[in-house]
């Protein structure tokens, strides 16, 4: 990363902002985005082991259009629900949250999945990094020897092939570049609120971040199996999800669904 | 003479309904403009059947029957249309989903969560 400053005297400048230790985030600068698409099941106790974890933070739950009481529950777990008002999948529903975030004057944004799958008490370690000021995004990695979480060998192949080809194409080692869980500075914010890719967005936006230069991270974390409902990414739509992504992966250019 | 007068009947009729949707205003500007000039031109093959006009220009572009020239467009034509189409719905796709964010942000500090307003409209975005 280089600056762009025309002033070479002073130290500082040479030096991104974010790159130093962040000031201490009061309660309105920290946001968790909760995207939930039918997990009225699952969305309260997300909510509130969130709001257990860390309690100075926004917890916005993204509804994305669902049918059942998934905002209700949120709403009543203590959650401020941002209600889509058609399902746009997760990379809409996520990009809602970061825009919302944006504008309310967060700095920091963390993603956690309403089905239950990350466990909020993680997300301390997420946050780490970003407020050290030694990561613009922070991805929680199921497989860097924390926690026990197991995926089925099919789809572990998958991901490993994804986690070899952004390493390759970043020239950064990843081990789990589909996780969800992740944290993301006040420069990540503003790329993710402005450009986010549609479909299937994690890996694509690894790429989109070290395109622009940004730090990113992996750092190790503990994952559930899900407690509800299964994956949106099974049977056919895995091998559809697999050929989109590498289609994105080698054609380059991530990023440009949502401008 | 029946399949002049078939090719004629079929591209008047096609004018017709064209000028029909431009006035109700289903066809914007663009496709106007186009699905016109299309009409025009079944009408003008329509009227020159009987010179073989495009048995002509067929033979002089290298394509020995009229037909297979018109075919071979027709299909040029058509995979260009639908590519357009396609760019055309990704682009209204990507307006409608910054769309249901701004609302969805607009509609969280407006009004407040009740239990009345569970189960919104769930159609799928196309």
């Amino acid at each position: 990363m280089t600056a762009t400053s025309s002033s070479p005297s002073a130290l500082e400048v040479t030096i991104p902002a974010d790159r130093r230790r962040m000031e201490p985030l009061d309660s309105g600068q920290l946001c968790v985005i909760v995207p939930a698409f039918n997990e009225a099941a699952s969305v309260a106790g997300v909510v509130s082991d969130i709001r257990t974890a860390i309690p100075a933070c926004r917890v916005v739950v993204v509804d994305d259009g669902s049918t059942d009481e998934t905002a209700l529950r949120a709403a009543s777990a203590g959650a401020a629900v941002l209600s889509l008002p058609v399902n746009l999948g997760i990379g809409g529903a996520v990009q809602a949250g970061y825009r919302y975030a944006l504008r309310s004057g967060c700095l920091v944004a963390v993603q956690v999945d309403g089905d239950g799958q990350h466990d909020p008490d993680e997300i301390a370690r997420l946050l780490e990094p970003v407020l050290d000021g030694s990561a613009d995004l922070v991805v929680g990695s199921r497989w860097l020897g924390r926690g026990d979480y197991a995926a089925p060998s099919n789809r572990r192949v998958g991901m490993r092939i994804l986690a070899r080809i952004v390493s390759w194409r970043t020239g950064q080692h990843f081990t789990d570049t589909t996780s969800g869980f992740r944290a993301a500075g006040p420069s990540v914010l503003a790329l993710f609120a402005h450009e986010y890719p549609a479909d299937f967005p994690e890996v694509e936006t690894l790429i989109l971040a070290a395109k622009r230069h940004l730090r990113i991270c992996e750092v190790p974390v503990r994952m559930h199996a899900r407690a509800h409902g299964r994956s949106s990414i099974a049977g056919l739509r895995s091998l559809y999800y697999m050929l989109r992504v590498l289609l994105v992966l080698l054609l380059g250019q991530p990023g440009r669904g949502h401008g | 003479m029946r399949p002049f007068a078939l090719g004629l009947g079929v591209s008047v009729a096609f004018l017709l309904v064209i000028l029909v949707a431009i006035r109700r205003r289903a066809l914007r500007d663009q496709m106007a403009v186009l699905w016109l000039a299309v009409s025009v031109a079944m009408l003008a093959m329509g009227v020159a059947l009987p010179f073989h006009l495009l048995d002509h220009i067929a033979r002089a572009v290298g394509v020995r029957y009229g037909s297979d020239l018109l075919f071979g467009a027709a299909v040029v034509f058509l995979v260009l249309l639908v590519l357009q189409l396609s760019v055309a719905v990704a682009r209204l796709h990507a307006r409608t989903t910054r769309l249901a964010q701004e609302l969805g942000i607009l509609l969280m500090d407006d009004r407040p969560l009740r239990p009345s307003q569970a189960g919104p409209d769930n159609s799928p975005v196309a």
